[in-house]
Order: C-alpha cells, then sequence, then structure tokens
C-alpha cells in the first residue's frame, strides 16, 4: 500500500514537471531531442562548464578558508578579488602591453601582476581583518557579517575609484563605471585541431590553464592545511580557538595567515579571470563572489574539495542551463539545484553531518 | 493634577515649535536665496538620473552635457537677466546601486515642491519616466528626456492599452525626449542588417524596458525583411561570462547577432566571448542600438570590438557641421574625451531647455513648457528637429557607424522605414 | 555619566552635521526631534524624584544640544555657504535660524525632562510624547521647509521589513538572507489584485490583508524545505529563493501551457494540434508584465480623504505609520506570548527546545510566516505608495540591507531594530546623497578654480567626484557602527548576558576584590 503511495506521489511530481516546466524553460521532451540531435553540443557544454565552474572554485576558496577558521561569510572576499583584477590590470597596462603580445613579451608582466595583485590583495585583507573583523571577534556571530558587507561596499567604491584614474593609467580608459578591456595575453590554440582531430568541440590552451592552475591552487592549499605546522595550526584553531590558544598557538596571528592566504588567493583569481574572460569592472565582485560563496556552501563550506566540487557542479549547471532551458531563467534554476541539493544533503556535498553535541 | 500637567506639557510643545516656526516661515525668502542679486531672476534645472551604481558610466556623460549647455551660457539665459541653477538629482541609492522607485517619485516630487524649478532632464529609465511624468504633469513642469525610448511613454497605440494618457493627468503634454524611440532605432538596425547582406540573425536583450523593447522592433522588422531570426532570449546581465550562450548561439551559424540593450550590461564581455568561442569578426557580425554607440563599449572589448555596428539617432560629432561641430569640438576640449552618444543627448536635452527660458525669460512652469513642447526647426547637435505633437523629436535619419582602428566611424545614413 | 555625556556630544554632532548640511530651518526641526530625545536619554536609568531634577537634567541636555545647532548655523550660514557658491546669509537670519534651534532643542529638553519627573507615569507619558512628534512630524516638516516627508516614509517602509525580519533572525535565530522575496511576493499579490494586468481592481484595504496573507503563507512554503538546515546552509538556501523569487516574476511574461501527455502524443503523431492547450492558447499570457513591472496600481481611497495622491504625503504617512505602530504592537504582543518563548528556546538551543517539547517545525514556520507577513504589509504599501513595481526592486541588496538594519539596531530588540532602520536609511536616503552634493558644489567652486596643474585638475574633477564616494561612506558608516557598538545600538538585554563570557566576569570579579 505504502509503496502505491510513492509512486503516485512521484508521478504527481513528474506529470507538474512535464506541464509546468516548460514555462521555465524545462522542456524535457524538446531537451531529449536537441541532445540526440547533436551530443557534440553536450560534451562541448560540460568542458566550458568545467572551466567556468573552476573560475567560481578559486574564488570560493577564499571563502571556505576564511568561514574555515572564523566561521564568518567574508562578504568582502568577491570585492577583494575584482580589485585584484584592478591591479593585474593597472601592471599590464604600465607594461604597455596590447592585445595579441606573444607570450615571452607578456610573461614578465604576468609574473609581475601576479606578485603585485596577490601582494595587494593580502595586505588588504590581512588589514581588513585587523581593523574590522577583529574587533568583532567575541560580539555576537552576526555583527562582522555587516562589517564584512561595510567593507565590500567600500572595496567596490575603491574599484570605481580605481577605475576613473585614467590621468595615471590609460588602460582605464574613458569612463570610470565602465568595464574595462583586459589584454588577451594567453595563447588561444585549440588543442583538438593542434592534435588532428576533427571535432566540433574546441578545448583550447586558456581553458586548460585555468583547470591546470585551479587543481594546482587547490592540491597545494590542501596540502599545505593538512601536513605543515602552520596548516596544522590552523585547523587547530579553526577547531577550538581556546585549546589552540592553551597549545601555545598564537591564534590572532593563524588567523590573519588565514586572511593572508585567502586574499593572496583573491589576487591571483583577480589576475586569473582577467586573462580569461578579458573584462574588468567595478561590479564584476558581487556577482562572482555570490556563486563562489554558493559553491562553497554547496561542497561544504570549511571543505577546500568541496569547494572545488560545488563551482565545477554550478559551473556544468548554468552550461547546461544556457544551452537547454533559457538563459534568463539560469539563475533561478542553479539556486533552485542548490536548494534541492541542500535539502536532501542538509551539509553540502562533502560536508559532515555533525551530530549535535548536547 | 499630573496629568493635566502632561497634557499641558504635550500642548505646549508642539504649540510653540509650530508657532515659532510658523512665524519665521512668513519672512520672505527665508532660505537660501536672500542674499542673492537682487534684480535677476534664479531658476532651476534639475536632472534625474542615477548617479550611483553601474549606469554611472552613461549618466555622467548627459550630466557633462548638459553642464556643457550651462557653461557656454555662463549659467545666464535672457541676456544674463535670468540665473540658471542647476542640481543633479541621483535617482539611484547606494544600498541598490541602481534607480530606485521611490527615490524617483521622490525626486520629481521635491522638485514640483521647489518653486525655482522649472525643467526637469531625465529619467535614464523608461520605468522611472512612468512615475515622474505624472507627478511633473500635475505642476505644469516639464520633463526632457535624453535617454528613454520605450515608445508606450508618447505615443498612442504603441503601449498597453491606456498608455500613454494615463501619464498625463491634466491632459496637457509635459514630456518630450531628443532620442528616437525604439521604434525608429530597432527597424533602421533590421533594415542596415539586411543591406549588409545578413540572413540569420540571432537576438540577445539585456531583459530591460529599453534593450528589450529595440530587440523586439528589430525582430519584428527583420522578419519582415525577410531574415531568418534563429532566436531570441534575454541574458543575465550580472553574469561573468557568456561562454555557454555563445557556444550555443555558434551551433546555430548566424551572420549576426544584434544585441538591444545598453553597453553598461555587459554587452563588452558578450562580444568577447562571442570572439573568444571562435564566431570570427568576419563570419558573425555584432550590432546594437545608440546605446552601445560609446568609447565604453570599445574600452570594454577591446581589439574584439573592431567591426561592431550601432545605429545612433542622429548624426555622430564628427560628421556634423555647424553648431554640431563646434559643440564636439568644445566638448572634447573640456572633459578631454570624445563626445557620447548621451553627451549628445544630454547636450540637446539641456539646450532645448535653455532655448525654452530664452524665450519666456521668467519663471513660469506652463510657458516654459510650452516653449519646449512647440520646439520647432531647432538646429542642435543631432541636427535640425522639431518636437511633434507627442513629444517626440522630428528625427528620423539615423546614423550606422562601425568600429574601425579602435574608433566608431560614421558609416551610412538610415532612414527607419 | 561618561555614557550620558558621549551620547550627548553624538546626538549633537548629528544636529551639527544636519545643519550644515541642510541649511534653513532644518536645526529648530532636528533639535526639536534630537532635543527630546537627548533629554530622555539623560534622564535613563536616573531616579528623578521630582519634576524639578528632570528640567535640570533635560534642560542641561537640551541646551548643549543646542549650542551645536548654534555653532553649526553659525558655521553653515558664514562659512560653508559662500565656499559652496551660494551667497551667505545675514547676521540676522543666521542669528534667527540658529537661535531658534536652540531655543527649540532647549525648550524640547525641558518639556521631555519635566515629564521624566512625573513618577511612575514616565514610561506613558514618554510614550505619549513619541506619538505627539510622530504625529506632528510631517505638519512641522511642512513649516520648516525641509522636505523629510518623503524620506521618512521609505524610511518607516523599511521598518516594516526590518520588523518583520527581526521576528525570523532576531527572535527565531534563523539568518535569512533572502527576505526581500516576501517583500515582492506582497507587491506583486497587490499588483495582482489591484491594477489592470489581470483585470482584478480591487480595494486597496481588502488587498493590503489579502497580500500579507499570501507572503505568510509563501513564508510557510518557502520555510519548509529549510527545516532541516542549520546556520549558514539556512541562509543560503533563504538566499537561493530570494534569488528565484524576483527571477520568475522577471520573467513570467510569455506564458503558454500545454497538457504534456497530449502534447508527447501529438508530438508522436506528427500532429501538433492535437495538444490541449490550457493557459495562453490565442496569445502567451503576460502575468506580471517583465522589467517594465505592472504599472499603474490602484491607490487607496478614503471617505473625506478621496484617493491618495502621489505629492501629497500626509494620507500616505499616516497610514503606512499606522501600519508600523500596529506592527510594532502585535510583534511585542508576539514576543512575550508562548510562541516567542519557543522561538527563544529554540535559539537558545534548538536540541535543548525539542526536547522540551516544543515543535520544533510549527515553530520555526510560524517565524518565517509571521516574519513574511509584514514583509507582505510593506510590499502592499510599497506597491500602492509608488502605484507600480518592477522586478529589479527586490533583489539582494533590498535583504542584505534589512539585515544591516537588523542586527545594527540589537537583534531581537524592537527599539534597536527601528533606530537601525531609521540610521541607516536616513544616511542613505538623506545624509550622504545631501553630504556628496555639499561637498561637489565645495570642490566646484572652492578648490578647483584654485589649483593651476591642469593634469590635476581633470583628476580632482573626474576621480573625486563626491557624488561617486556615496557607497564609500555608506560601507565606512557600517563598518564604524559596528565597531563601535557590536553588540547593536539597543542591545537586546539577554543576548547581552549571552555575550559576557562567565571567566570574564569573574575575571573582573577577582580584580576588584
Amino acid at each position: 500500500m505504502k509503496r502505491w503511495q510513492n509512486a503516485i506521489f512521484y508521478l504527481v511530481i513528474v506529470y507538474l514537471v512535464l506541464l509546468l516546466g516548460p514555462v521555465a524553460g524545462l522542456d524535457i521532451p524538446r531537451i531529449i531531442t536537441e541532445i540526440a540531435q547533436s551530443p557534440a553540443s553536450l560534451v562541448q557544454q560540460l568542458l566550458v562548464g568545467l572551466v567556468n565552474g573552476a573560475i567560481i572554485a578559486i574564488i570560493a576558496l577564499g571563502y571556505t578558508l576564511v568561514y574555515g577558521i572564523i566561521e564568518l561569510i567574508n562578504f568582502a572576499h568577491g570585492d577583494l578579488f575584482m580589485l585584484g583584477a584592478f591591479m593585474s590590470l593597472t601592471v599590464v597596462g604600465a607594461f604597455g602591453i596590447q592585445d595579441g603580445a606573444s607570450l615571452q613579451a607578456s610573461g614578465l608582466a604576468m609574473l609581475v601582476s601576479l606578485v603585485l595583485s596577490a601582494g595587494v590583495c593580502a595586505g588588504l585583507n590581512v588589514l581588513t581583518e585587523r581593523y574590522a573583523y577583529r574587533p568583532l571577534r567575541n560580539a555576537s556571530r552576526l555583527a562582522p557579517l555587516i562589517s564584512a558587507i561595510g567593507v565590500s561596499f567600500i572595496f567596490i567604491n575603491l574599484g570605481l575609484f580605481w577605475g576613473g584614474l585614467r590621468s595615471f593609467f590609460p588602460i582605464m580608459g574613458a569612463n570610470a563605471a565602465s568595464p574595462k578591456s583586459f589584454p588577451d595575453l594567453l595563447p588561444r590554440i585549440d588543442i583538438l585541431e593542434a592534435l588532428g582531430i576533427e571535432s566540433n568541440i574546441e578545448f583550447t590552451t586558456k581553458d586548460l590553464i585555468v583547470l591546470v592552475v585551479a587543481v594546482v591552487l587547490m592540491v597545494g592549499l590542501q596540502l599545505f592545511v593538512q601536513y605543515t605546522r602552520l596548516g596544522k595550526a590552523m585547523r587547530a584553531t579553526a577547531q577550538n580557538r581556546e585549546a589552540a590558544k592553551i597549545m601555545g598557538i598564537n591564534v590572532d596571528q593563524i588567523i590573519a595567515l588565514t586572511f593572508l592566504i585567502g586574499g593572496a588567493l583573491a589576487g591571483a583569481a583577480g589576475l586569473l579571470v582577467g586573462l580569461y574572460n578579458n573584462t574588468v569592472v567595478f561590479t564584476m565582485g558581487f556577482t562572482a563572489g555570490l556563486r563562489a560563496f554558493t559553491a562553497a556552501v554547496l561542497g561544504g563550506i570549511g571543505n577546500i574539495i568541496g569547494a572545488m566540487l560545488g563551482g565545477i557542479l554550478i559551473g556544468v549547471l548554468s552550461a547546461l542551463s544556457d544551452q537547454y532551458l533559457s538563459s534568463r531563467w539560469t539563475n533561478a534554476w542553479v539556486f533552485a539545484v542548490l536548494v534541492l541539493i541542500l535539502v536532501f544533503r542538509p551539509g553540502g556535498l562533502l560536508g559532515e553531518n555533525v551530530q549535535e553535541k548536547v | 493634577m499630573i496629568k493635566c500637567f502632561s497634557s499641558i506639557s504635550l500642548a505646549v510643545t508642539s504649540l510653540a515649535v509650530s508657532l515659532i516656526i510658523g512665524a519665521c516661515q512668513n519672512n520672505p525668502g527665508s532660505t537660501g536665496n536672500a542674499g542673492g542679486t537682487g534684480t535677476s531672476e534664479r531658476v532651476k534645472i534639475v536632472s534625474s538620473l542615477p548617479m550611483t551604481g553601474s549606469s554611472l558610466g552613461q549618466t555622467q556623460t548627459v550630466v557633462n552635457g548638459i553642464k556643457q549647455v550651462l557653461d557656454e551660457n555662463q549659467s545666464t539665459a535672457c541676456d544674463g537677466k535670468v540665473k540658471i541653477d542647476y542640481e543633479v538629482m541621483d535617482d539611484a541609492t547606494a544600498a541598490a546601486g541602481k534607480w530606485d522607485p521611490a527615490q524617483e517619485t521622490a525626486n520629481a516630487n521635491q522638485a514640483v515642491a521647489d518653486n525655482a524649478v522649472v525643467a526637469y532632464i531625465g529619467t535614464f529609465n523608461s520605468g522611472a519616466a512612468k512615475l515622474s511624468i505624472p507627478i511633473l504633469n500635475q505642476a505644469d513642469l516639464v520633463m526632457v528626456s535624453p535617454a528613454n525610448t520605450y515608445p508606450g511613454l508618447t505615443k498612442p497605440g504603441a503601449g498597453e492599452g491606456n498608455e500613454p494618457n494615463i501619464y498625463y493627468p491634466n491632459g496637457k503634454r509635459n514630456y518630450a525626449r531628443v532620442v528616437p524611440t525604439d521604434i525608429l532605432q530597432g527597424s533602421a538596425g533590421a533594415n542596415w542588417a539586411k543591406a549588409l547582406g545578413v540572413k540569420k540573425v540571432y537576438i540577445l536583450d539585456d531583459q530591460e524596458l529599453y534593450g528589450k523593447g529595440i530587440a523586439d522592433i528589430f525582430e519584428k522588422t527583420a522578419k519582415e525583411n525577410g531574415l531568418q531570426v534563429l532566436g531570441h532570449e534575454g541574458i543575465d546581465a550580472k553574469a561573468s561570462d557568456y561562454r555557454a550562450l555563445m557556444t550555443k548561439i555558434r551551433a546555430l551559424k548566424p551572420d549576426l547577432i544584434y544585441f538591444g540593450g545598453i553597453t553598461q550590461n555587459n554587452l563588452g564581455q558578450l562580444i568577447k566571448d562571442a570572439r573568444n568561442v571562435g564566431m570570427k569578426a568576419d563570419q558573425v557580425k555584432i550590432m546594437g542600438p545608440d546605446g552601445t554607440f560609446e568609447q565604453a563599449l570599445i574600452d570594454a572589448a577591446g581589439q574584439d570590438a573592431e567591426g561592431y555596428y550601432a545605429t545612433f539617432g542622429g548624426v555622430p560629432g564628427e560628421e556634423l557641421t555647424g553648431k554640431g561641430k563646434t559643440w564636439y569640438e568644445n566638448y572634447k576640449k573640456k572633459y578631454n574625451a570624445e563626445p557620447e552618444a548621451y553627451a549628445a543627448y544630454g547636450y540637446e536635452s539641456a539646450s532645448v531647455v535653455m532655448n525654452a527660458i530664452n524665450k519666456v525669460c521668467k519663471n513660469d512652469r506652463a510657458a516654459i513648457r510650452d516653449a519646449v513642447m512647440g520646439t520647432k526647426n531647432f538646429q542642435g547637435v543631432l541636427g535640425t528637429w522639431s518636437f511633434d505633437a507627442n513629444g517626440d523629436t522630428s528625427l528620423s535619419t539615423l546614423s550606422g557607424n562601425a568600429v574601425k582602428n579602435g574608433k566608431f566611424e560614421f558609416v551610412t545614413k538610415l532612414e527607419a522605414k | 555619566m561618561a555614557q550620558a555625556i558621549k551620547s550627548r556630544n553624538i546626538l549633537g554632532a548629528i544636529a551639527a552635521l544636519t545643519v550644515l548640511l541642510f541649511g534653513g530651518w532644518s536645526g529648530a526641526v532636528i533639535g526639536w526631534l534630537l532635543g527630546t530625545g537627548a533629554a530622555f536619554i539623560a534622564c535613563q536609568g536616573k531616579k528623578i524624584t521630582s519634576a524639578k531634577t528632570g528640567i535640570r537634567l533635560g534642560v542641561n541636555a537640551g541646551l548643549g544640544l543646542g549650542i551645536w545647532i548654534l555653532i553649526a548655523s553659525l558655521v553653515q550660514g558664514f562659512l560653508l555657504l559662500p565656499t559652496t557658491g551660494q551667497s551667505a546669509l545675514g547676521i540676522i537670519q543666521v542669528l534667527t535660524l540658529g537661535g531658534a534651534g536652540l531655543v527649540v532643542a532647549t525648550l524640547s529638553g525641558w518639556l521631555m525632562g519635566a515629564a521624566q519627573g512625573l513618577g511612575p507615569r514616565r514610561q506613558r507619558i514618554t510614550v505619549a510624547f513619541l506619538a505627539v512628534i510622530l504625529i506632528t512630524f510631517p505638519l512641522i516638516d511642512q513649516l520648516a521647509d525641509t522636505n523629510w516627508t518623503a524620506t521618512v516614509i521609505q524610511i518607516l517602509i523599511f521598518a516594516l521589513l526590518a520588523l518583520g525580519l527581526n521576528i525570523v533572525v532576531g527572535y527565531a535565530g534563523l539568518l535569512d538572507l533572502g527576505y526581500a522575496a516576501f517583500f515582492a511576493i506582497g507587491a506583486y499579490t497587490t499588483g495582482f489584485l489591484s491594477s489592470p494586468q489581470i483585470n482584478l481592481e480591487w480595494n486597496f484595504w481588502l488587498v493590503i490583508w489579502i497580500a500579507a496573507a499570501v507572503a505568510a503563507v509563501a513564508g510557510v512554503i518557502l520555510g519548509a524545505p529549510t527545516l532541516r538546515l542549520r546556520g549558514d546552509y539556512l541562509a543560503i538556501v533563504t538566499l537561493g529563493f530570494g534569488e528565484i523569487v524576483p527571477v520568475v516574476f522577471r520573467n513570467l511574461t510569455q506564458i503558454q501551457i500545454y497538457e504534456p501527455i497530449s502534447k508527447i502524443f501529438a508530438s508522436l503523431l506528427g500532429q501538433p494540434k492535437l495538444a490541449i492547450c490550457l493557459v495562453g492558447c490565442d496569445r502567451p499570457f503576460n502575468l506580471t508584465g517583465g522589467e517594465a513591472g505592472i504599472n499603474p496600481i490602484g491607490r487607496p481611497a478614503l471617505p473625506l480623504i478621496g484617493t491618495f495622491q502621489s505629492g501629497k504625503y500626509l494620507p500616505w504617512y499616516y497610514l503606512v505609520l499606522l501600519l508600523v505602530v500596529l506592527s510594532v504592537l502585535m510583534i511585542s504582543r508576539l514576543r512575550g506570548s508562548r510562541l516567542g518563548r519557543a522561538w527563544a528556546a529554540i535559539r537558545e538551543d534548538e536540541l535543548a527546545a525539542s526536547a522540551m517539547g516544543i515543535n520544533l517545525v510549527q515553530t520555526k514556520l510560524m517565524a518565517f510566516a509571521m516574519g513574511a507577513f509584514f514583509a507582505g504589509f510593506a510590499g502592499a504599501f510599497y506597491g500602492a505608495y509608488i502605484s507600480a513595481i518592477f522586478p529589479s526592486v527586490f533583489d539582494f541588496s533590498v535583504s542584505v540591507i534589512v539585515l544591516c538594519m537588523v542586527i545594527l539596531g540589537g537583534l531581537g530588540n524592537i527599539t534597536g531594530v527601528l533606530l537601525g532602520c531609521v540610521i541607516i536609511m536616513a544616511a542613505d536616503r538623506l545624509y550622504l546623497p545631501q553630504l556628496a552634493q555639499v561637498l561637489k558644489s565645495m570642490l566646484n567652486t572652492s578648490v578647483l578654480p584654485n589649483v593651476a596643474n591642469p593634469a590635476l585638475r581633470d583628476f580632482l574633477a573626474t576621480s573625486v567626484d563626491p557624488l561617486q564616494m556615496r557607497l564609500f561612506l555608506f560601507g565606512l558608516t557600517l563598518v564604524v557602527m559596528m565597531i563601535v557598538r557590536p553588540e547593536g545600538l539597543v542591545p537586546n538585554a539577554e543576548r547581552q548576558a549571552e555575550l559576557q563570557s562567565p571567566d570574564e566576569e569573574s575575571l573582573a570579579e577577582v580584580r576588584s576584590l
């Protein structure tokens, strides 16, 4: 009897999806036909989603790191990433490098901007922690959240100001608020074509570089947190601040270190996104931050591999939705799937389901 | 006893305060302009545009255009008899980062309440205009928009059932705009696309009133012209990239992608991603309306902007002769930048208002409104034009422009029909 | 004592800033408002035996404030106006304006102080004072020509939102980052029921209740999937809803629904006409109007006043004031009720609460429903007030700002939440734009002409534009306020007790020994 009830329940759900889905672009029969007609598009979109997801994941690492240690949703992280992109753009502009410059010529510029933007963002993040979050460490859990929102506004405005410095950096263009073009410096060679494979699928060296960087960063961070002394100190602080203090760990320093690493990651991500998306604008941090934060939670916040997984899931979902549903509904579908996943796995994909201690 | 005391004290507070203030209120010219220049009359122009957030790129150039008009006239009219103040109102809020309906309503009401205000330049968003026109209408205050293109604001039958009359409760038109409506732009774009030899087109829009309106008209005209419309889709203007969308479009092999919207809604990224996924500029053209006809687009898209097509409701600066030419040079000198489409519209709006003030020469809202609405054969920077009975510009010559060597260049004149 | 001086100076600074920015009679108005407030604060926590003591304290506070106002008036009239390109005021005028501020502030202080000395009736009198201020405010505002009523209406709309969110976050301890969704649902319900969009033009007085109820139901529906979630996972799911709802309202413009089974058969048979069409058959049905939104929305009407007009603020002001007062009354009753205590229990310790027999599901859903109910109110009023609604109004930033108000003011404390709302909204809508204007004209008249270097002048004119600094100033305000009062402006007493960790207290005890 129970089984029948369940079956009827699921049938009703399927019927409702078929009935109402098309309103929001989810027309399953049509999607099935489209996939059958051109399976290559599916593969192509999976690849696009994978690379986009890797970018989201890199930003998500910063969220997850900071959240892991002080349980703060660092709203300013996305905007810090935006400032990193501006710093990279400034450096590249100062080197006078244009679109399509050779890799040798731009290599040095990329290296310098990596160092500078990671350094500046790390410094800014440490300063922010020192002056905007540390005084609130013993306040209610939500107080630093407001502070972070405030810092985020300040950063956005800094980005706007920076974008208006055309007198000093001509690369900023005429208008402060307009998006700026980031020179296309990474080589864009179609790998499959270079290998002599005929296909409709495009996967360029640019995509590959982003994937490799993302994996390297994630693995490096994971190793650092798992095996180094400082990493262990970070985990200890995250688990129990008081106990860590008793064990002789300088908690303030460790938290500052976490913000340092998070900031450096944001700076590196800024450069990478600049190189990959080739556009920098002062509002870019907000959207990217929202997605990245969502990815971090989806993967199980505090979990580095989870952040990667969450990012890729979101990237793939949006790519598929753009292809098969409708791009204007993409945002809604991404968040709908997120809600569904969290309802069935309340601790995120890889987050442990902590039993409540009594 | 105590109760009595309390009620007395309550009464006294309110009475005292209102008496003091009320008494002082009778002082003529109690605030601001008491120590003024005496004989001359002061009037005020306000502009209400979103000055916070992402539209700032365009609105700043509108304000530049307005300021230029005032500066050229030393902020006076009628041979110095009327002094003109200018106030930049912001209809965006910091918290929201874009135009806010409550703020726009408040701005309109504030303009109505300030007796010195004789003209209201704005809004940037057609949705905002729907709110402020009726408020200003009842106060006989004229409104000139440098940017609204939604046809339903003025043209009977072009919008929803009871548009545009619901916006003009006192029955007299008080709203005019110097930009051509979506109808002109969209159809001119589609005609141009056909002339360029386009067969298959994919249409995108930024989901805003302006962008979607133009894209819809483009689609309609394109179909009438026998072009094949592969699809029409709204994009998420806040997305960080459009690679997936562009990959999908690439598979459909269009000759042209039409984007209805403004640069600020991520067109630079859109163009870059179109090229990034392998749609070459010589195979797939990209075209947009005047909201994208600006240097900012080239700043945003860099080299990938090469070959981008934009329509514009007038003749661009460097093609102008006479008055327009002077304006073009002056603007470049003053702001150290190429004037943008919206700078021209901003300048034109303020010029029309200035022209009307010069005719009326006193603080009379209704007279200035009638003077603005009655503008005929106006020689402005967009050409020589008039306002028709609906308050729309009579300009029907549009220009087609394309990016060449990092600059927009005039290509051809376009007729809308 | 130090606290009293500190708060007096803060109030004085606010009053002075107001005068500097707005000029004119704003000194008198702010003197009236803050003078009363300063006297009230001065008398707080003191035993006032007679009206005399109260008056002494009140006049002291009012006078202190008045001096700030007077000085600010002098500075504004003589120094600030010329540097911003306006002509300076005459000495008599400046003295009248400043003097009025001083007198009004002192007088208000005197009255409030006297009222505070009334012993047992103190509280009731204070409320009466507040009522008088709120009721007379728009009249005074009109007389003084300060034009603040429009902003105050906006503040009150957000006050409704903040009060509602306070139930969810402050009382029940559920972090909600998508609260704007309920605001949107309330507004759109109003839009559907009283506009030509789907040809329903019902009476506003009925619609506002329906809107609130629909929002409450939506609160239950959206709250249900989140019941198992904790902390920030809950936050992200609510954020998700907050993102989904505006997208749905923006995109429901071309609805066409076919019966799926018949449609599949039809396409298999190759005869699309066999599909049974349910909705939008002739042409797709436009429910929400897309980005253009729903416009116009019907306005409320009353027998004597007629239909409310956009430019006439008085009826709107009193209506929204009534809504806020009603909400405050309802919410303060809720707090002490059985439900309110259950919320506090699950906020403190969910497990213990459920062990004590509290129905977690019901309690949490009630929190979502009640919170959404007030957002529905706010949405309905907003829709009617603007007489139009657009999907872009209800995005993430609204949720965040309302959350800021609640936390800044003091979680779980009605007074605090209202205060947080007033401060954030006044900063965002009133002070910062005005500050930017004043700085801008100062830059234009006094700084730029004196800069010889053209490159520097170009830089100053284009980059250092105060109009573009609003977000920075707003962010700075949030950060500074949080650091100054981490526990919120008016912290909840229970919460404060929690925050004081026991070991620090005992340490203090040891030291004092």
